[in-house]
């Protein structure tokens, strides 16, 4: 199978959700192919970040501050229904950016804590997030059950041990062909 | 008489004749035992950027073949070609360092050095000897398995087939199992001869059909899922070949090649008989690369090479053999059937660049 059917699979053998036959496939190929070996580590490093994001992640006092722009834009009876829709409308734009931001900050930001000076000192350094280290050769019956902590800051310079792989190519096509050239 | 005879027999029953089939065994597994100590298994950590500044590491295992007694080995050089580091494992249980001392990418063929010495290197077969339907043992480390054995039968010959872009011609086709972990392993004859070294497999698991060809049929009860990792079709690099290229890496660590920018094939029935030409004789040109040796010697597209410096021209494997394994520059005399007509051309052999 080659790498663009390869990286189909990917998506759903990640997040466990491949047949045992995908799986084969999968396998198979990243034992061997290190770009899909490295898609695979980057697909099941987004599914951390995704399972991360759960009630209670949000940042303190985002309910407080959408609920007071929805009682501000809730319509008295008195006031007419044109009036009283674009209310509503605006309490909805309102909700929606604030779960928009409160979406943004959990992936950027996953203990959801105010950004403190060592964040600062990460970011100056260019760190970046990297999935926990890969185990591309091990299979898909060692990826983690739970998510845990996924997520973790890697110092440049940083190496990660990928497993092992047994190392034959794999033929794309035979030429059926009595044509040589020299 | 008779009776003490009998009663000798069954007290003392004498050896059964060794079966045909019981020979077969102990020749393979003889030929086995011998050659294991020519395989290796090649150890190559390969470093790839995952982000910038942070690396990932990997370790890929595959096979090698002992050429020379102090130190000389070939494997695969898509296996070590990238490496950041090598190890070879011997058969006795050493894990040594090893050099990376040249590669051809047009064979993937790549020389290692370890310091090593009292190896017992392999022994090539003729490339002549080497037909279809004769015997082929493999002996490589499948999954890491060193030493591992398989028997099959070479199936084909003259194979062309492409890997990650690159066309690979002149290949051994095998019904031998191959595994990942063997490239680089022996392919040998029964007598313990190197007749190719792996080179890869094509694997026909259902999932490359595309999705029609999922699920297969079964009768009265519906569609079932194709069993992932079917039959597999193996490929090795054969003797002639690797002998060539082995013994210019060992000697410079890269291999030249000369080259005339032609594609060639064999005569049909109807051309063969205008041009007057036995079987297998003249090679038929189908292509000519612009502005290459060929074209500027004059050759055309249609033209048959009857004559190749001075002799001629009986298989078109031994053609390129002589054009590739020509010493570049040189100029030859090459004798062409065109329309009805003989011409003599001077053909420059020129270097062919790698891929």
């Amino acid at each position: 199978m080659n790498c663009e059917a390869i990286r189909d699979l990917i998506a759903g053998g990640a997040g466990g959700e491949a047949t045992d036959h995908e799986r084969i496939a999968i396998e198979s190929h990243v034992a061997v192919c290190v770009e899909c070996a490295r898609d695979l580590a980057e697909v099941r490093g987004l599914l951390g970040n995704l399972a991360l994001l759960r009630e209670g992640d949000a940042p303190a006092g985002i309910a407080e501050r959408i609920w007071q722009g929805v009682h501000a834009a809730v319509p008295t009876p008195r006031r007419s229904t044109i009036l009283a829709w674009t209310l509503r409308a605006a309490a909805l734009l309102v909700l929606g950016v604030s779960v928009g931001y409160s979406t943004t900050s959990i992936l950027r930001h996953p203990t959801s804590r105010p950004m403190t000076t060592e964040d600062s000192m990460v970011d100056e350094m260019k760190a970046t997030y990297v999935p926990r280290p890969l185990e591309v050769t091990a299979g898909m019956e060692s990826a983690p059950k739970s998510p845990g902590p996924m997520l973790e800051v890697v110092p440049e310079g940083s190496v990660f041990q990928a497993g092992t792989g047994y190392y034959l190519p794999k033929v794309d096509q035979v030429l059926d062909s009595d044509e040589i050239r020299f | 008489m008779n009776s003490a005879i009998i009663l000798l027999l069954f007290f003392f029953p004498g050896q059964a004749p060794e079966t045909t089939l019981e020979k077969i065994e102990k020749e393979v597994s003889a030929v086995v035992e011998r050659t294991k100590a020519s395989v290796v298994q090649v150890q190559a950590r390969v470093e790839t950027e995952y982000q910038p500044r942070v690396i990932i590491s990997r370790v890929l295992y595959l096979s090698g073949l002992v050429v020379s007694a102090d130190g000389g080995i070939l494997t695969d050089l898509g296996g070590v070609e990238q490496a950041r580091e090598l190890r070879v494992a011997l058969p006795d249980g050493r894990l040594l360092v090893a050099e990376f001392a040249g590669g051809d990418r047009r064979t993937a063929v790549a020389y290692l050095r370890i310091k090593a010495e009292g190896l017992q290197p392999i022994e090539f077969a003729d490339g002549a000897s080497i037909r279809q339907g004769m015997l082929a043992i493999a002996v490589a480390n499948p999954a890491g398995l060193k030493g591992s054995c398989s028997v099959g039968f070479v199936s084909g010959l003259n194979r062309t087939v492409m890997v990650q872009g690159m066309q690979f011609d002149d290949l051994i086709q095998t019904t031998a199992l191959l595994q990942p972990g063997d490239a680089g392993g022996l392919l040998a004859n029964s007598r313990g001869q190197v007749v190719g070294m792996v080179h890869s497999r094509y694997v026909t698991d259902g999932f490359d059909s595309g999705p029609g060809q999922f699920f297969r049929v079964v009768p009265g009860e519906g569609l079932d899922f194709l069993p992932a990792g079917g039959q597999s079709v193996g490929f090795a690099t054969p003797s002639t070949t690797l002998k060539f290229v082995a013994e210019r890496l060992m000697k410079s660590g890269k291999v030249t090649r000369g080259w005339v920018g032609v594609s060639v094939r064999p005569l049909d029935a109807v051309v063969r008989t205008r041009a007057k030409l036995a079987e297998g004789q003249g090679a038929l040109i189908t292509n000519l690369e612009d502005r290459g040796p060929a074209a500027r010697a004059g050759l055309r597209k249609g033209d048959i090479i009857v004559e190749f410096d001075g002799l001629p021209v009986s298989d078109l494997s031994t053609l390129r053999r002589r054009v590739v394994e020509s010493p570049a520059p040189k100029v030859v005399r090459v004798r062409a059937w065109r329309a009805g007509a003989t011409v003599d051309l001077d053909l420059a052999i020129e270097e062919e660049r790698q891929p």
